[in-house]
């Protein structure tokens, strides 16, 4: 994003009535906050982050079903057949996590039907990020 | 240099080591737990990875996960900071094997530092005066006894891997040996899983006189000066200064020589302390020695102007001291005062909770290492240390009047801390003067 795109950003948010406000595309991320206090530094620009190796946990809202997250940090790294709309059992394995050279197997606690994947072949995951919502 | 460090630790240090690699063009990776997802030091780094949840064991002390963020990031070192997995000697290995530099000294010199008891025996060797006690490890209570009758009573029970006051007992007399001895132990067992025991004989009132020494891969060695660390409760730091105002410039080249003498026995590389205890005959004998980046660094930092974690980063890369002994020069006094959240009226019991607002004292002379912002979370899973206040100014007495300037300037709304505490000692005639011992807290204060 542009500088004059961002200051304009910045005055939108300002306007409105939000506290916090949250941007992200394949390259950035942009997250502004409001500050308590009624002063200069009212709006705190967090950052603009480029593209990084770093993992980056997107912030997902799940109302019911159960959410997979990584026990671990590491590559995740998918199988065959595990895609959306997929019934699984409890105790099936629904991906794996290299760390440090070994492959430990992601299984499902539940029963259910694979309603989203967060997770790419290959990614990096860090603790708690989600990679599976089983319905 | 390289190019990138992950950094295996949280708050003020972390932000510390941060600001260094910053200015040293280094890329920075931080690892949190959880509930530390908005702290300062994941919000500077460049990158950031969670690595656990709350509780130490599964994210700052886990090991596996720390080594597999730096190698998902690609960190060509990992900076441990102090605590956790800093003198873990089966960390730096892994780090090794992975080849990841680990910044701190080689995994065999925290291995031998790290037995407190065998370290004695090394110094003792290498010509390093040490205090008397048994010199083989103690497991057995009667064992035990008898040692202590050949050294001597008052005794120090000690055990060898122990660290932070526990599993330590003094006792008196013969009588209350035994029950002493089998207490120590259990509690050496329950806080570090070791029953190993050794005794030295008990020194009454001394003062707790450390050296801060850096040693390179090319066999050179520099002191960086003394800090009295005396003014602490049950064996943890609340103030630290420098220079010790209580040695003669005679005593004090004999110690600076001592540890220079015993970091080049060691083959010492990267920063350490090594620990005296002084007592009131003039005669300083080796405690332990610390190999790690210490909390009090920068009273050091002041006095000499080295910066300790750019030095500590340059040798574990490779470099040669940046100074030689001849150029490093010590100016004036520094204090630093660490400002726990805890609560002193309650037996300094932690009092986690939100800060609602923090202002900082600033302006000439004065510094400020901290984590902590109008907001922050004290978490009550880590230390309670959320803030250290250093000042440096021409002598002692102008050090102490700064100190109280920035203490009164300093607010902190939300959470108890034992500000006022130290405030007091401040104003006390004893401090004032410069008498002060490691019984200074007990004897002053109800505590």
């Amino acid at each position: 994003m542009g500088f004059d795109k961002l200051i304009e950003l910045i005055f939108a948010v300002n306007e409105t009535e939000f506290s916090e406000f949250e941007y992200e595309n394949k390259e950035e991320k942009i997250r502004i906050r409001k500050g308590e206090k009624e002063s200069a530094e009212a709006i705190h620009v967090v950052s603009t982050e480029e593209a990084k190796s770093a993992p980056e946990t997107p912030k997902i809202c799940v109302e019911d079903g159960y959410l997979v997250k990584s026990p671990m940090v590491g590559i995740f790294y998918g199988i065959e057949g595990i895609e959306m709309g997929k019934r699984v059992e409890k105790g099936q394995i629904l991906g794996n996590i290299e760390a440090m050279k070994l492959m430990n197997e992601i299984k499902s606690e539940q029963d259910g039907v694979i309603e989203e994947i967060f997770v790419k072949d290959g990614q990096a995951v860090e603790f708690g990020q989600p990679m599976f919502l089983i319905k | 240099m390289f190019q990138k460090i992950l950094i295996a630790n949280r708050g003020e240090i972390a932000v510390r080591i941060i600001r260094a690699c910053r200015e040293m063009e280094i890329l920075t990776v931080a690892v949190y737990s959880e509930p530390d997802r908005n702290s300062l030091h994941v919000k500077m780094a460049d990158e950031s990875v969670c690595i656990g949840s709350a509780a130490a064991g599964d994210s700052y002390l886990n090991m596996d996960r720390i080594l597999n963020a730096a190698l998902i990031t690609h960190a060509q070192a990992i900076h441990p900071g102090f605590g956790f997995l800093s003198e873990n000697d089966e960390f730096a290995e892994k780090c090794r094997a992975l080849g990841i530099v680990f910044i701190g000294p080689s995994a065999e010199l925290i291995r031998n530092m790290g037995n407190k008891s065998q370290a004695k025996e090394t110094m003792r060797r290498a010509g390093i005066p040490v205090i008397e006690g048994s010199k083989d490890p103690l497991f057995d209570g009667e064992e035990a006894l008898e040692q202590a009758r050949k050294i001597g009573f008052p005794v120090m029970i000690k055990a060898a891997f122990g660290g932070g006051g526990k599993g330590m007992r003094i006792s008196y007399s013969e009588e209350e040996f035994s029950a002493l001895f089998a207490l120590a132990q259990q509690e050496a067992v329950r806080s570090f899983g070791d029953s190993t025991m050794y005794l030295e004989k008990y020194i009454q009132d001394p003062r707790h006189v450390e050296v801060q020494i850096v040693g390179d891969s090319f066999h050179n060695v520099i002191c960086l000066g003394e800090r009295d660390c005396s003014v602490q409760r049950r064996h943890q730091k609340m103030i630290e200064e420098s220079p010790c105002t209580a040695l003669t410039e005679e005593v004090r080249t004999q110690l600076l020589q001592t540890a220079i003498q015993a970091a080049k026995a060691v083959g010492y590389e990267s920063v350490g302390t090594i620990e005296f205890l002084y007592d009131k005959s003039g005669q300083f004998y080796f405690m332990e020695m610390n190999t790690r980046i210490q909390v009090e660094h920068p009273v050091t930092e002041s006095v000499t102007g080295m910066d300790l974690i750019r030095e500590q980063i340059r040798v574990a890369f490779g470099l040669p001291l940046s100074k030689t002994q001849e150029e490093i020069e010590f100016h004036g006094h520094s204090i630093e005062c660490r400002i726990n959240a805890e609560d002193p009226a309650k037996n300094f019991v932690p009092s986690p909770g939100r800060i609602s607002y923090l202002h900082v004292p600033g302006g000439k002379g004065i510094r400020i290492d901290t984590a902590m912002e109008s907001g922050s979370e004290i978490l009550p899973y880590y230390d309670s240390m959320i803030i250290k206040v250093i000042v440096h100014e021409e002598n002692r007495k102008l050090a102490i009047r700064k100190m109280q300037c920035a203490l009164r300037e300093l607010e902190i709304e939300g959470v108890e801390t034992n500000k006022a505490f130290l405030e007091e000692i401040l104003k006390e005639s004893d401090f004032c003067e410069g008498k002060i011992t490691t019984g200074y807290l007990e004897e002053h204060f109800e505590i």
